[in-house]
């Protein structure tokens, strides 16, 4: 018999990198939970609209059952989230989170450490949403809805995120390694790229990646990515765009 | 108004601790009159560097939790006047430390005095939170390695984004770079990074560069800040830093490599 050919295929099953929004749970309080969630969607409410979440437990040091996770779910729903799956839960929970046909992740631990590069279902961590909110020390454009053009005029440092949401990204400085830049649409950076780029960070797989120098640890465009080890020699320290052709990036000299 | 100016790095054994007693004496010697606070509360060393040690009675922290007034707890530097250090406490930790606290110090010593230059603990916690907290300028000390550049660039991350500047939308704190331990015969070779290189990465300006120098181990265990051995090549690059801190512009020393007799004979023939 033979294959099916590509073109008759029904389904190609593929590995993509989403952008999730995690909450970590640090009480079992829900109305606590309720009153902070309300705040933070009141602050950006389009930013949260339908925004996909994964509830960690990790933090966590109490018990909880499957009830409560119900509950938990009903309020995200309540708040326009939709409550994807779960991670760092006891074995029980995750039991009775498959019973609910809500996904288990691996404990952060494991989940964390390997990166995206190396996980075939590689998960980007994106905390706009902390319960309780954590410090934000990273530029942080989360706090108003971008639906246009991110402009950043600073250097983009070393454990720094920035995410444009819904739009391009434009950096005028240069982004350090060890930083991480995302955006919806394209990204343009006129300095150097050290750190890792994100564009179409949605799925979006018409974005690219534009930048004036090339040393970037990780460039992903709707998922397919590729890490500094792979850039070809003759790209690297010059000016460039990438982009998505048939599922393979290409890497294109501006010059 | 007083100028707060805190020395950090991400990284430790860089020097931080090395040019907060330095440029604290500069200042001073310039007649700024200038309070030198040591923010790494358990691991205090600044008393030892500036050669003040037996002198400590009250600390920073006994002055935070109102068990002493900061008039007890300054100490007077026998050297140079208008110098004044404001020790850590060895037997508490970080976390003692608090922010109301600390503000109210600041303020009080704002008072009277020109410069406070706050010697941050190494690491991105709470005691080098504190430090960074008030400043008005900062000091990155940064070897020539990449370790000590990624350490710095994330401090300067912070420093946009988690002082008191930045969280009241005022004027950014005003960063410079400080390179130290730099052995220009080894840059040469390909073994150290360039002055350009951390000045590409980091993209800040420069405020000196400090040559590798036996001198400052010495001055450092004999308790006297290396800017006042002034026939030093690390001393001579710390008077440098701080008149480009008082906004003089000066052209880089100890940034190339010295040309040994040989050579400059040879030139000589040359020419």
């Amino acid at each position: 018999m033979m294959s099916v050919s590509e073109q008759d295929a029904a389904a190609a099953i593929k590995a993509r990198m989403v952008s999730l929004t995690v909450l970590e749970l640090f009480s079992t309080d829900l109305e606590e939970l309720d009153r902070q969630l309300l705040e933070k969607v009141a602050q950006a409410p389009k930013f949260f609209r339908n925004a996909p979440v994964m509830i960690d437990f990790g933090q966590l040091d109490q018990e909880v059952d499957g009830s409560w996770l119900e509950k938990a779910c009903e309020l995200l729903s309540a708040n326009n989230f939709v409550p994807v799956g779960i991670t760092g839960a006891e074995e029980s929970l995750e039991f009775a989170a498959r019973a609910r046909n809500i996904a288990v992740w691996p404990a952060a631990g494991t989940a964390r450490h390997d990166t995206v590069v190396e996980s075939p279902q590689p998960e980007i961590k994106e905390e706009p949403v902390q319960s309780p909110p954590a410090p934000q020390e990273a530029v942080t454009p989360q706090e108003a809805p971008h639906t246009e053009t991110l402009v950043i005029r600073q250097p983009v440092r070393s454990g720094q995120k920035v995410y444009a949401r819904g739009g391009d990204l434009i950096v005028l400085a240069s982004v350090s390694t060890g930083a991480e830049i995302m955006a919806d649409g394209h990204i343009h950076v006129y300095g150097t790229l050290r750190g890792r780029a994100l564009a179409g960070a949605r799925g979006k797989e018409s974005a690219r990646v534009f930048c004036n120098d090339l040393q970037a640890d990780l460039v992903s465009i709707a998922g397919v990515y590729i890490i500094n080890d792979d850039l070809p020699s003759d790209m690297r320290k010059t000016a460039v765009q990438i982009y998505l052709q048939e599922d393979q990036l290409k890497i294109e000299s501006l010059r | 108004m007083a100028e707060v100016i805190v020395i950090t790095s991400g990284k430790g054994g860089v020097g931080k601790t090395t040019t907060s007693a330095a440029i604290g004496t500069g200042l001073a010697m310039r007649g700024y009159k200038t309070v030198v606070i040591d923010f790494d509360v358990g691991l205090r060393n600044l008393d030892l560097i500036m050669g003040c040690e037996r002198r400590v009675v009250y600390d920073f922290v006994n002055v935070i939790r109102n068990e002493a007034n900061l008039n007890q707890s300054l100490i007077r530097d026998k050297r140079v006047e208008d110098l004044f250090i404001l020790p850590a406490s060895q037997t508490r930790d970080k976390d003692t430390l608090d922010i109301e606290g600390v503000e109210r110090v600041i303020n009080q010593l704002a008072e009277s005095f020109d410069y406070i230059v706050c010697d941050s603990p190494a690491g991105i916690e709470r005691g080098a939170f504190m430090a960074m907290y008030f400043a008005d300028q900062a000091v990155v000390v940064t070897n020539p390695e990449v370790s000590s550049v990624r350490d710095s660039d994330r401090i300067l991350g912070l420093l946009a984004s988690k002082t008191r500047r930045a969280e009241e939308g005022r004027e950014p704190v005003k960063e410079h770079l400080l390179l130290t331990r730099y052995e220009p015969a080894r840059v040469e070779k390909g073994e150290m990074l360039s002055v350009d290189d951390v000045k590409e990465i980091l993209a800040i300006p420069l405020l000196g560069v400090i040559p590798e120098s036996k001198d400052v181990l010495q001055a450092s265990n004999a308790g006297s800040p290396i800017i006042l051995a002034s026939e030093s090549d690390a001393g001579q690059a710390y008077e440098d830093a701080v008149s480009r801190l008082l906004g003089e512009d000066l052209v880089h020393r100890f940034v190339e490599v010295e040309k040994k007799g040989f050579f400059n004979k040879f030139r000589l023939f040359r020419s």
